[in-house]
């Protein structure tokens, strides 16, 4: 029960002189959604191939359920995985695409029956179970793709940029019904992306990645409102960062000299003389209240439907995202814009 | 606008036509000569066949010539048991023959697609490789080989296999033998491609829903190069069908395949419309099933 259903330890994978996968450990527990984010070409389809059994680790072990993986074949080891590219076979029916996994379990036909049935139900392909891959359409190819990969009942489905070829629309829909599927049949689901979007809505924790390692790992509110380094704080959301010599501090605060004015941040322990600080745009306010204020131009304000993006450039060069209300920011303006001590993160470079 | 699109649409027709005009010229116009032969009579002349057409002799003679046409060459060609038991040997060692090069090809393009894709190029070059000689002397050279006291004979006797020569020359296994070894490179290109077109995601997912190696091959891999198998088997076994080479060089006497009796009928017997009817009735005979086997396919 405790064991988590995946483990990585402290796996490394190198092709060439890429360095894939450098030195990563992470557990996915029973029953969450997991995350895999990261840019493209950090590694992440190499990891999950791992758990799969496509890429042996050079060093390091994987455990599924407990039970090391190093000798076990791909078609021996008891997960699935959503393939990016879905890989239906072209020459069967969406039905026998589905049956496929469990044709090889030996289960009895009716069986089979009524599994391919209620998989078609879940994902809703209801009337498309004669019809081959080439008669469908993206979605519903997806949908075949997850429909077979959940067949055989997985406790772990991994699953690669599974909504990476859906248009923008569908792409939300798809989101929805993935999390509906994934609590209703209570898989613990993998998911690789490079969305940040995705990640944050889906995912129970999240681990980003950079050039084959875990930068960070946790749930979405605690990566967006605690970035540890500059990459994740970039990577993840929008953000402004201020960098500079620490020309004081106490035990609660630190204060900093940018090239926009100096600015007090509040800190944990935190003890280096030189602070890079990540400031949302969200937590920044047009008007002069506050303890860090500073002063630009508008340089333009994107309409973002429920609210607006203003880039303002600063004194020293600098372009500042502020989130405001639509409207409240006209181009060209000058003005100042306040952000409180707690409004900040320290983050590592 | 639409000026355009009819003028794009006239340069595109072109284009496709071009192979239709490729088959009428070099097909289809030669195939009416040899039928038009085929309804002749045979006759001491030259060319040795009545009627043959004068354009410059006017519309009324050509038709009344034309009236002479019949079907004589093909009630002979029913009357005599010859061409009967030539057409069945020739389907017969054709076929055998093929099913044989299918099996030995198949596991050579697989290992080719399978192999390191910089080597590819080159393996696929060695199976071509015979080509670069001639195809009478490496036919020639299988005489060296099976007669009595050939490579193979000798290799057996020598390991104590067989005390007497086996009498392989001169039979139906040495023309079967002579055809698996000519046309097996036509029979392995296509194989190979239809494999290696393959996307090795497929494979992976087979063993993800927990196919074993040999299940993934015989649900996956072996029917999606079905076409290949099938464009394969047919690029050998239409022109193995119709062979003379091979049975004449490599075959008995009594290897009656079709298209030594359509050489003798040519060369021996002068008789051009017998033999232009046994061409015929041999391409009635395999356009049939093609045409069925290709519906289904598609
Ligand atoms: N089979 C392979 N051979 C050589 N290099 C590879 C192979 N697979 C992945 N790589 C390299 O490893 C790195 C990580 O790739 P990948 O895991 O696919 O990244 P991601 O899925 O995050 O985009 C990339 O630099 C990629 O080029
Ligand atoms: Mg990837």
């Amino acid at each position: 029960m405790n064991d988590p259903v995946l483990r990585f330890d402290r796996v490394s994978k190198q092709f060439g002189a890429t360095r894939a996968v450098d030195d990563v450990s992470l557990e996915v527990r029973a029953g969450e959604f997991f995350a895999l984010l990261g840019p493209s070409g950090c590694g992440k389809t190499t990891l999950m191939r791992m758990a799969a059994g496509f890429e042996t680790p050079d060093t390091g072990a994987v455990f599924i359920d407990g039970a090391d993986m190093r000798a076990t074949p791909p078609h021996r080891r008891p997960v699935n995985m959503m393939f990016q590219s879905y890989a239906l076979f072209p020459h069967l029916t969406v039905a026998d695409n589905i049956a496929f996994g469990l044709k090889r379990m030996g289960v009895d036909r009716a069986t089979i029956v009524t599994r391919v049935a209620e998989m078609v139900r879940i994902a809703q392909l209801q009337g498309m179970e004669r019809r081959k891959p080439a008669q469908l359409s993206g979605g519903q190819r997806q949908r075949v793709a997850l429909a077979r990969a959940l067949a055989r009942g997985p406790k772990l489905l991994l699953l690669d940029e599974p909504l990476g070829a859906l248009d923008r629309k569908l792409r939300e829909e798809t989101q929805f019904e993935l999390m509906q599927i994934q609590k209703k049949l209570n898989v613990a689901f993998l998911v690789v992306t490079h969305d940040q979007d995705e990640a944050l809505a889906m995912a129970d924790r999240i681990a980003i990645m950079r050039a084959g390692r875990i930068e960070q790992l946790g749930a979405p509110g605690e990566i967006y409102a605690r970035p540890r380094t500059k990459f994740v704080a970039g990577f993840v959301g929008e953000t402004n960062f201020f960098e500079g010599r620490v020309i004081a501090r106490d035990a609660h605060a630190i204060r900093i000299e940018t090239p926009d004015g100096v600015i007090e941040i509040a800190h944990e322990g935190f003890s280096g003389d030189h602070a890079i600080v990540s400031v949302r745009p969200e937590r920044i306010a047009p008007g002069g209240a506050g303890r860090n204020s500073v002063a630009g131009e508008v340089q333009d304000v994107i309409f973002r439907g429920d609210h607006s993006l203003a880039r303002v450039r600063l004194s020293s060069g600098a372009l500042l995202r502020v989130a405001a209300d639509a409207g409240a920011l006209a181009q060209g303006a000058r003005a100042t814009f306040a952000f409180g001590a707690n409004d900040g993160v320290i983050v590592d470079g | 606008m639409v000026e355009r699109a009819r003028r794009l649409g006239a340069g595109r027709r072109a284009i496709l036509a071009a192979p239709y005009l490729w088959l009428v010229a070099f097909f289809l116009v030669p195939l009416a000569l040899v039928f038009k032969i085929s309804l002749s009579r045979s006759a001491i002349a030259q060319p040795p066949y009545v009627p043959t057409f004068d354009f410059g002799e006017g519309l009324s003679a050509i038709l009344d010539k034309a009236r002479t046409f019949g079907l004589d060459a093909y009630r002979g060609l029913f009357a005599d048991p010859l061409y009967f038991e030539a057409y069945l040997t020739s389907l017969a060692l054709a076929g055998l023959a093929t099913a044989i090069a299918v099996a030995i090809a198949y596991p050579i393009a697989l290992a080719i697609a399978r192999s390191d894709k910089r080597l590819r190029p080159v393996l696929i070059g060695l199976a071509v490789a015979p080509f670069w000689t001639s195809f009478l002397i490496r036919v020639y050279a299988w005489i060296m080989i099976l007669k009595d006291e050939g490579l193979f004979n000798r290799a057996l006797m020598a390991l104590g296999i067989i005390d007497a020569p086996l009498p392989i020359l001169a039979t139906n296994a040495a023309v079967t033998i002579g055809m698996v070894y000519s046309y097996l490179p036509f029979v392995v290109l296509p194989i190979y491609a239809a494999l290696e077109a393959q996307d090795e995601s497929l494979r992976e997912a087979a063993a993800d829903l927990g196919a074993a190696p040999l299940a993934t091959f015989l649900t996956v891999t072996l029917p999606l190069s079905a076409t290949g198998v099938v464009a394969g088997a047919l690029l050998m076994f239409i022109p193995a069908v119709g062979e003379f080479v091979i049975p004449d060089l490599l075959g008995g006497s009594d290897t009656m395949m079709i298209g030594r009796v359509m050489w003798n009928d040519f060369f021996e017997n002068r008789d051009w419309p017998a033999a232009s009817a046994g061409a015929i009735v041999l391409i009635a005979l395999l356009v049939g099933p093609i045409v069925w086997i290709e519906r289904r396919r598609t």
